[in-house]
């Protein structure tokens, strides 16, 4: 079918709520926030990502610093222990390593790069620029599929997620053959929860992982403040002034609520675009944009 | 590779981890003498490490290191156990005391479940 009578029709048929807008228009401008949902659900899984090794980072230099404070003296030649302590560590994450943030990178991308690819559809593919480069990004996270690339990401999808991942990127590098959204969406909906449900999975995970990591920093403070009291008594309160305002900066967002609100908004706005009920896939996009943004904000105000 | 099952076991044994650290956190803030204090946060201390073993096994790809891996966090469940019996003296609340070594149990029966 042609792609702009396929458009025409579908916006005749599924898309007119408002009358002073063209259809076809309307849609567009939904597939357009579609696709910036997409990719503030990206930004905000990123940003997620970097404070899970922020975690990692704060947790390895305390926990140094802790064991140098408490070392004991040898009873024979009254000297420390060896308790090495870097003040300027470089550091090198090994629970989410650059290489494992950059296969959740490729994850979200493919996410992002269906977004743009729904809007190409709709502009009728007049953005070269976006079409070419969700091709090419398409390509490139496919060939990691292929090579099992994404099976250590998630908890019950490993089965299936790299196979969705390959439907994802199918679709954005064979889009030309559809000529509606409605048709795209269901086809892609599945292999989307998948990757969707594989995130969400992680993402619970990784905050269980910063929740211990900072409670453990906030023990070692505790016990820091135990012992400054026992030696300073009153003047401990500005020991405890000062912990207080370190641990505040060093607060690191454990709770993914937000963000896999986010990534169920991008499944939910699929769905009602693949339902071809116009009403409802305007209002989950608006949700999906704003979960998405208010995820953003979580994430990228921390530290 | 890790197959279905044992990423589910994985994940019970990181909620089981995080449920006895939690109750170690709060025995840690409520403590008044720095040196149970000490002792308690060392059994954290373990629990931190095994959890972050368990996280690091989660992105194993390679069949060999990930039974290797396996292996090593498994040898390290009986140190685990041990640690954290020793803390049951440091719990003043037998009721408390009792869930950390229930969590511990279980975490320590998830991990052995891995394959």
């Amino acid at each position: 079918m042609n792609l702009k009578l396929g458009i025409a029709l579908l916006g005749a048929s599924t898309l007119c709520a408002c009358a002073s807008m063209a259809p076809v228009t309307q849609e567009q401008s939904a597939t357009k926030q579609f696709a910036a949902g997409a990719h503030a659900v990206d930004s905000a899984e990123i940003a997620f990502l970097r404070q899970v090794q922020n975690s990692e980072c704060i947790s390895d230099f305390y926990s140094a610093a802790f064991a140098f404070a408490t070392a004991d003296k040898d009873p024979r030649t009254h000297q420390y222990v060896a308790s090495p302590l870097d003040l300027l560590p470089v550091c090198q994450p090994k629970e989410l390593t650059a290489a494992q943030l950059q296969t959740r990178q490729s994850l979200m991308d493919a996410l992002a790069a269906y977004g743009d690819a729904m809007q190409t559809l709709m502009n009728g593919n007049s953005d070269q620029t976006l079409d070419t480069d969700g091709e090419t990004m398409a390509k490139a996270i496919q060939g990691v599929a292929k090579q099992e690339g994404f099976t250590s990401i998630g908890g019950n999808e490993v089965a299936g997620l790299n196979a969705a991942v390959i439907a994802v990127t199918q679709w954005v590098i064979d889009r030309h053959e559809y000529d509606n959204v409605k048709d795209a969406a269901a086809k892609v909906e599945p292999s989307l929860e998948i990757i969707v449900n594989a995130l969400k999975a992680a993402n619970t995970n990784d905050a269980a992982g910063i929740q211990v990591k900072l409670n453990g920093v906030k023990n070692e403070f505790q016990i820091a403040m135990l012992a400054a009291r026992a030696h300073r008594g009153a003047a401990s309160f500005m020991d405890v002034a000062n912990a207080h305002a370190l641990l505040s900066s060093l607060a690191v967002p454990s709770d993914v609520t937000q963000l896999n609100k986010a990534l169920d908004a991008l499944v939910t706005s699929n769905k009602a675009m693949a339902s071809g009920d116009k009403a409802s896939a305007v209002q989950e996009i608006s949700n999906l944009v704003s979960e998405g943004q208010k995820a953003v904000a979580v994430y990228n105000a921390s530290k | 590779m890790t197959s279905t099952m044992s990423q589910q076991n994985i994940l019970n044994a990181i909620q089981a981890i995080q449920n006895a650290a939690n109750l170690l956190t709060s025995q840690i803030s409520d403590a008044t003498d720095p040196v149970s204090a000490i002792k308690l946060n060392h059994a954290y201390q373990q629990l931190n490490a095994c959890l972050s073993q368990l996280l690091q096994l989660q992105n194993v790809r390679d069949d060999a290191t990930f039974k290797s891996s396996v292996a090593n966090i498994k040898a390290q469940t009986n140190t685990l156990q041990t640690d954290e019996k020793s803390i049951k003296g440091l719990i003043s609340d037998v009721g408390t005391a009792t869930k950390v070594l229930g969590y511990v149990a279980d975490a320590v029966g998830f991990i052995a479940k891995i394959a």
